[in-house]
């Protein structure tokens, strides 16, 4: 994908800081680079990041960045002033949706509030049309309104048009004359066959929206960060994370801003991906503790799981998504107690700011990182990330007066409250791992961010889990994500067939002709088109159910292969099969991926010395207080064992190894965490 | 380890447990109803008959009434053994309707009875006189179905009842596979629960559970105590489903004292012959449902919070049928009851409470034969309306209410259009139902289906056609539920009583207008904020024909908000010492006059504080001062002397062909 020899970089903006990822393919070495975030112009914090690497652009290869700037344009309301265009009588598809709350816990809340939808009903304009479900026109294009509402929004400062018109997705037809026409007095134009070709107005009308909300935006940003890049002598090929774990040219990320939403999280499990694969492992759970929230993930066989859908704060997203289920504890989750004097651990957190107690930044509830710093898991004094120092007695005096209130000692109070963290997230992972037929048992399991490693064993314990693997840097394990991951573009068909012969050949069809339209949108972006690959998916459902199944089937399908891929994958979710029932094809999907060339991993060099701790210190463990080593990670070579109870430090997190836990660091610098006693 | 942390450990791995049943169930069944409608609930109780544990988003009508299901099966002293489950139906005993069926699963460790799994499932049928077992024409249950009292059956499934059973239901293939499917899962439960009471000791595992119930009864009982002590009554109504001169109607007294509070439904009527009752667990249902909302929406329902509360349903009543009243639309009954709670509530909690909501279910089915495929039929929706409002917002637009679950109740035009000969015409908003308030109601659903066969019918079992949900603290109602047909540019009523349609025929050609409920207002109308009332008309969510009650008018095409609308007439209160029905009013000559008010009509008595109440004219007097007399059982919830009495178009059709009371 890049000449050989020109450095990969791995860009991540996030909302306090933007880090880089360097990897020179030639020496094989991997390198961090950490700059302030710049939240008004994130492209300029990019640049300046990459000014501090010191890299000469005309060196890079492949740039890969992930970005919240669509994430966060959306969640704070900030994107363009935006209108939508739709079939008479269909005005509210977006507010109304199928009439749910679409907000967890708000069953018995009398206050709740629904999500208002992006574009105002004012700004939502109706126009005479009709559009069958079988694709014939029903009623024509009223022209004329079209024409007097086009230079009403041009008049009116409309930035950006979603244009959302009822069975799209069997004739375009209408979308594309209104698009046409509206592209002459309006900057952005939507339509929801471009970012949604499937059947299900409320989903596609949603994403549409979103799209056009975030269009000019996302637009300038791009354009400008890879306009810079481009006059500062940048020749390689600049990518963006997207939600599914792949990766978007800057032409996508102009026209389907939408894809970049929600990709944070994706990056983490495709890093883990990445490693596990290396070390020949394919069962595992990625488990990211943050601040005020943990994301878990099943792989399965190295495959990551994808969901079609996302409800992101009440708005639907239809985009193809890894399936990460997100529990409300974190390192910052406050812990308290209810009326009924219940310790109560979550769900409202102490965020970043003012964070935990400890962060001293005038924080007064304890949280779940107070009560490691009760336990002595977390050290007094460390440093936490770049610039946070611990308040030992900030946390302890948080902790205490909570343990007031029930009369116990402050170390059992905050025992207690890490054992509700960890009950809670085991829960999870249980649940995600069962519901997709897995024992839990036979997983590992992958933690990173800040405060994952700190309570890896501990949920191991709860689960029956023998094996824990820490990967290198679990605090910035993310930025890595983006170099191992591949270039995706898909196109889609709604089929609505009897699955049979002709519907297979019809498929077959479609497919060939998507394959050839995406092999040329990759080739006018630029991108060599050698190592392009592509996949077929359907959607498909027992006929009269109302919901796909998606499974993946090879191009020489025969209509008896395709039903069992569907009945295995059918039953493999629902546990069971209707044999009985005929299977309907709803949608083909055509995948084109361009396969990457991340960087290696390189095998650690082991060395004979013994490890050393840089310190003892007390540690609570299950009954007590008792000295325990402390391990500065970056000591500890290829090979190295060490017996639990020991805290493993490092920058950007911390591993708490219990009494009857091992560790070994593994050929790539993970940290094989294994219980020997059951 | 501190045992309140063992507990907080123990209360999140008995919360899994259920999350996990839950999705096994959606896994697993084989109706569309469970797999996408979500109409089942799962529990946890003790061996005591204790709820211990539910998801939280079970439907409270639902999950609920399963303490009595399995309080009664323990009242028989019937022997519960390791091998066998108990099916469970009946309303008179502590169920809903006959489809919801609940499998009552004993959990024994050691050969003792240590807890139970409960899973309550809608059944698509449970025989009786229609497919679908729900019907709007039954008169005693027998009509509506099998009544199962604690019918033993193996844990395997298989026995001669159950043969008896699915013989006698339709769709008798997905019935058993359903069944199986929940056995399954409450067999993975059972084991999880034992896994549990293993690795942490029975003893450990049922103090915590103690523990859970005391923290959650003492949390109740400490909303309980901030309020103020006294009695405090409310009303909530339902159309009923004939001519009569009163609706029914849900009558609550809520007396608080201390840290306790007990509800007592006595006034409320008496048992109809018409799917319009409910069994005894639905009183408190009801009860608990508002209260936690209201008082402590956080919170989890299990027996420790229901021990807070003492709830008394006379028997007979519609709220407590006896046999052999149907209870089919029991959840139409446990809206009013709902109500009723909150009408009482709302003058404790003034400030706190909001506006009503939709107060039933919308059941809509349109069926025939599809002329493209030549097969049957059968389109089902039932849309949700417009929230209430609330001090500091608007009510929520056409959104599942805080007391029901998440089902989806419309589907996506598109995908309708492709399986039934239906065209869908219009998915929107209904402007101005929203009830007008200083803080809106939120507006309901107006759908437009269009038929394309010869032949299809249209039925509907739907309640608060005529009774609009009520505005609190000087709000206005939303607009009730509508169905209308609109034939050749006509508009046709489907059935002589609003929302009871039976099998109404339709031609091809036909639009049915599904209009749902706004929902109640908030605070005065002529007090909104002028801005907030811009944007609704710039958003037509307000349009002219709803600025009246705002006191507001269009000139030139610019909105001025000119202080109190016209129809706004005060009248003294006078309470009657002669007994008199609760909701019967008589109106003096002149406040009939002004307000040009005849028999049967319905009138508000909106207050500044507190729910709207509403009373039914019964006769006029003579009198020059406009004035308004009650019964006597509204001193103390009406301390005003001067209340704001405003006509409504509702009245009750054909009234006086039967007199109630």
């Amino acid at each position: 994908m890049q000449p050989n020899g020109q450095i990969i970089v791995g860009i991540d903006v996030g909302g306090t800081f933007t880090d880089l990822t360097l990897y020179d393919p030639q020496s094989g070495e991997t390198r961090a680079v950490k700059s302030p975030s710049d939240s008004a112009r994130p492209d300029q914090g990019v640049l300046a990041a990459l000014d501090k690497s010191g890299l000469d652009l005309g060196d890079c290869g492949l740039m890969v960045h992930g970005t919240t700037v669509g994430t966060n344009a959306l969640l704070e309301r900030k994107g363009a002033r935006t209108a939508m265009i739709t079939t008479a009588g269909f005005r509210d598809v977006i507010e109304l949706g199928r009439t749910t709350r679409m907000t967890p816990n708000t069953l018995y809340n009398p206050y709740f509030r629904k999500t208002p939808p992006l574009v105002r009903r004012k700004d939502r304009h109706t126009i005479a049309e009709r559009i069958g479900a079988d694709g014939a026109v029903d009623r024509p294009l009223d022209e004329a309104a079209l024409a007097a509402l086009a230079k009403r929004l041009s008049a009116g400062g409309t930035e950006s048009v979603a244009v959302c018109l009822l069975n799209s997705y069997a004739n375009d037809a209408h979308e594309q004359a209104v698009a046409d026409h509206l592209r002459a007095h309006i900057p952005f134009v939507c339509r929801s066959v471009d970012v949604l070709n499937e059947i299900r107005e409320y989903e596609r009308f949603s994403t549409c929206v979103i799209n056009a909300y975030l269009m000019p935006l996302m637009g300038r940003y791009a354009g400008r960060l890879v306009d810079t890049l481009r006059e500062r002598g940048y020749q390689g090929s600049f990518h963006t994370m997207a939600s599914n774990g792949g990766l978007l040219s800057d032409a996508m990320v102009r026209a389907v801003p939408v894809r970049t939403i929600l990709s944070g999280p994706a990056a983490g499990v495709a890093a883990a991906a990445y490693l596990m694969q290396g070390l020949g492992r394919g069962d595992y759970v990625t488990y990211d503790m943050g601040g005020t929230s943990t994301d878990v993930a099943l792989v399965v066989d190295g495959t990551w799981p994808v969901k079609r859908e996302t409800v992101l704060e009440g708005i639907m997203i239809k985009i193809p998504q890894l399936d990460i289920q997100t529990i409300g504890a974190g390192g910052g989750s406050i812990a308290s107690l209810d009326a009924g004097d219940s310790l109560l651990v979550g769900p409202e957190s102490a965020g970043a700011h003012p964070g935990p107690a400890c962060y001293g930044h005038g924080g007064e509830e304890p949280t779940v990182t107070d009560a490691n710093v009760v336990l002595g898991r977390l050290g007094a004094g460390q440093e936490l990330g770049a610039s946070l120092r611990i308040d030992a007695d900030a946390a302890r005096a948080a902790v205490a007066r909570l343990a007031a209130r029930r009369k116990i000692t402050v170390e059992t109070m905050a025992a207690g409250i890490v054992r509700v963290a960890v009950a809670k997230m085991a829960a999870a992972i249980y649940e995600i791992s069962v519901a997709r037929g897995h024992d839990p048992r036979e997983l590992a399991l992958l933690p990173f961010g800040g405060a994952g490693p700190l309570h890896a064993c501990a949920i191991a314990d709860e689960l029956g889990i023998g094996s824990v693997v820490v990967p290198p840097v679990p605090g910035a394990f993310s930025a890595y994500g983006g170099l191992c991951s591949s270039l995706f573009k898909e196109k889609m068909a709604t089929l609505l067939a009897p699955l049979d012969a002709a519907a297979i050949g019809r498929m077959a069809e479609l497919a060939v002709g998507s394959a050839a339209a995406l092999t040329e949108e990759f080739k006018r972006e630029g991108l060599s088109t050698e190592r392009l690959r592509f996949r077929r998916e359907i959607d498909a459902r027992y006929l009269g159910q109302a919901h796909e199944v998606t499974v993946e089937v090879p191009d020489d399908v025969d209509p008896g292969a395709a039903r069992a891929l569907f009945e295995t994958e059918f039953e493999r979710q629902f546990g069971r099969r209707d044999s009985d029932k005929p299977v309907e094809i709803v949608n083909l999907r055509v995948i084109g991926e361009i396969l990457p060339e991340p960087p290696a991993l390189r095998p650690m060099a082991t060395r004979e010395t013994a490890v050393a701790p840089v310190a003892m210190r007390p540690v609570y463990h299950e009954t007590g207080f008792a000295d325990c080593p402390v391990y500065d990670r970056e000591t500890l070579a290829g090979g190295a064992t060490i017996a639990g109870p020991a805290i493993v430090q490092e920058m950007s997190s911390t591993v708490y190894l219990p009494p009857d836990w091992t560790l070994a660091v593994g050929r790539f610098g993970e940290l094989e965490l294994t219980r020997t006693q059951t | 380890m501190s045992d309140f942390i063992t507990s907080a450990v123990i209360r999140e791995s008995l919360a899994s447990v259920v999350r996990e049943m839950r999705r096994s169930m959606v896994r697993s069944s084989y109706s569309s109803i469970i797999y996408e409608g979500y109409d089942f609930s799962c529990a946890i109780m003790d061996a005591r008959g204790q709820l211990v544990a539910q998801s939280g988003e079970d439907h409270p009508f639902h999950v609920i009434p399963v303490a009595w299901s399995v309080g009664k099966l323990l009242e028989t002293g019937v022997d519960v053994r390791d091998e066998d489950v108990f099916l469970h139906n009946d309303p008179y005993s502590g169920g809903t309707h006959l489809n919801d069926v609940a499998v009552i699963w004993p959990v024994f460790e050691d050969g003792r009875l240590l807890m139970f799994v409960v899973i309550r499932s809608h059944w698509a049928d449970i025989g009786g006189m229609t497919p679908g077992s729900l019907s709007g024409k039954a008169r005693e249950i027998l009509q509506e179905g099998l009544r199962l009292n604690h019918v033993r059956v193996p844990k395997t499934g298989r026995s001669e009842v159950m043969d008896v059973i699915f013989a006698n239901v339709r769709i008798n293939d997905e019935a058993l596979a359903d069944f199986r499917a929940v056995l399954g899962t409450c067999r993975v439960a059972e084991a999880r629960l034992k896994e549990l009471l293993r690795k942490y000791s029975t003893g450990t595992v049922l103090a915590a559970i103690d523990e859970l119930l005391r923290a959650s009864e003492e949390r109740m009982r400490s909303a309980i105590r901030d309020l103020p002590d006294g009695r405090y009554v409310g009303t909530g109504y339902l159309d009923g489903n004939e001519p009569a001169l009163f609706p029914l109607r849900v009558q609550v007294a809520l007396t608080l004292e201390g840290d306790g509070l007990r509800a007592d439904f006595d006034g409320t009527s008496a048992q109809v012959p018409a799917p319009l009752n409910a069994g005894p667990a639905i009183a408190a249902t009801s009860v608990l449902t508002i209260v936690k909302s209201f008082l402590d929406p956080a919170g989890v329902i299990n027996s420790g919070t229901i021990r807070a509360i003492e709830v008394e349903a006379p028997a007979g009543t519609i709220l407590h049928a006896t046999y052999p009243a149907p209870c089919g639309g029991l959840n139409e009954v446990r809206f009013a009851a709902d109500g009723a709670v909150m009408a009482a509530l709302a003058q404790i909690i003034p400030e706190r409470i909001t506006g009503d909501v939709r107060g039933t279910s919308n059941h809509t089915y349109i069926g025939g034969v599809d002329p493209a495929r030549g097969k049957p039929f059968i389109f089902y929706e039932y849309p949700s309306g417009g929230t209430g409002a609330f001090d500091g917002s608007d009510g929520n637009h056409a959104v599942r209410a805080f007391n029901e679950g998440e089902n989806v109740s419309i589907q996506s035009a598109e995908v309708v259009e492709t399986i039934y000969p239906l065209r869908i015409r219009r998915n929107e908003l209904r402007p101005d139902s929203g009830g007008p308030g200083r803080f809106r109601g939120g507006c309901g659903l107006l759908r437009e289906v269009e038929v394309l066969a010869d032949g299809a019918r249209l039925s509907v079992l739907s309640d608060r056609n005529l009774i609009p949900p009520f505005g609190v603290n000087g709000g206005r109602s939303g607009a009730p539920n509508r169905y209308e047909i609109q034939r050749n540019g006509e508009t046709i009523e489907p059935s002589a009583f609003p929302g009871k349609v039976a099998d109404f025929p339709l031609q091809r050609g036909d639009v049915v207008r599904m209009m749902s409920s706004g929902g109640g207002g908030y605070g005065a109308a002529p007090a909104r904020d002028p801005e907030r009332l811009t944007r609704d008309f710039e958003d037509g969510v307000v349009t002219e024909a709803g600025l009246e009650p705002y006191g507001a008018e269009l000139t030139n095409g610019t909105l001025a908000m000119n202080g109190w609308p016209t129809d706004e007439t005060s009248a003294r209160v006078v309470l009657s010492n002669e007994k008199a029905p609760v909701h019967a009013c008589r109106v003096s000559a002149a406040l009939a006059q002004r307000l040009a008010l005849s028999e049967g009509q319905m009138v508000e008595l909106v207050r500044a504080h507190g729910p709207a109440m509403r009373f039914w004219v019964a006769d006029t007097e003579p009198g020059v001062e406009p004035s308004i007399a009650l019964s006597s059982i509204w001193r103390g919830a009406l301390e005003e002397e001067i209340c704001v009495v405003r006509a409504t178009p509702t009245r009750m059709p054909n009234m006086g062909a039967q007199q109630d009371e």
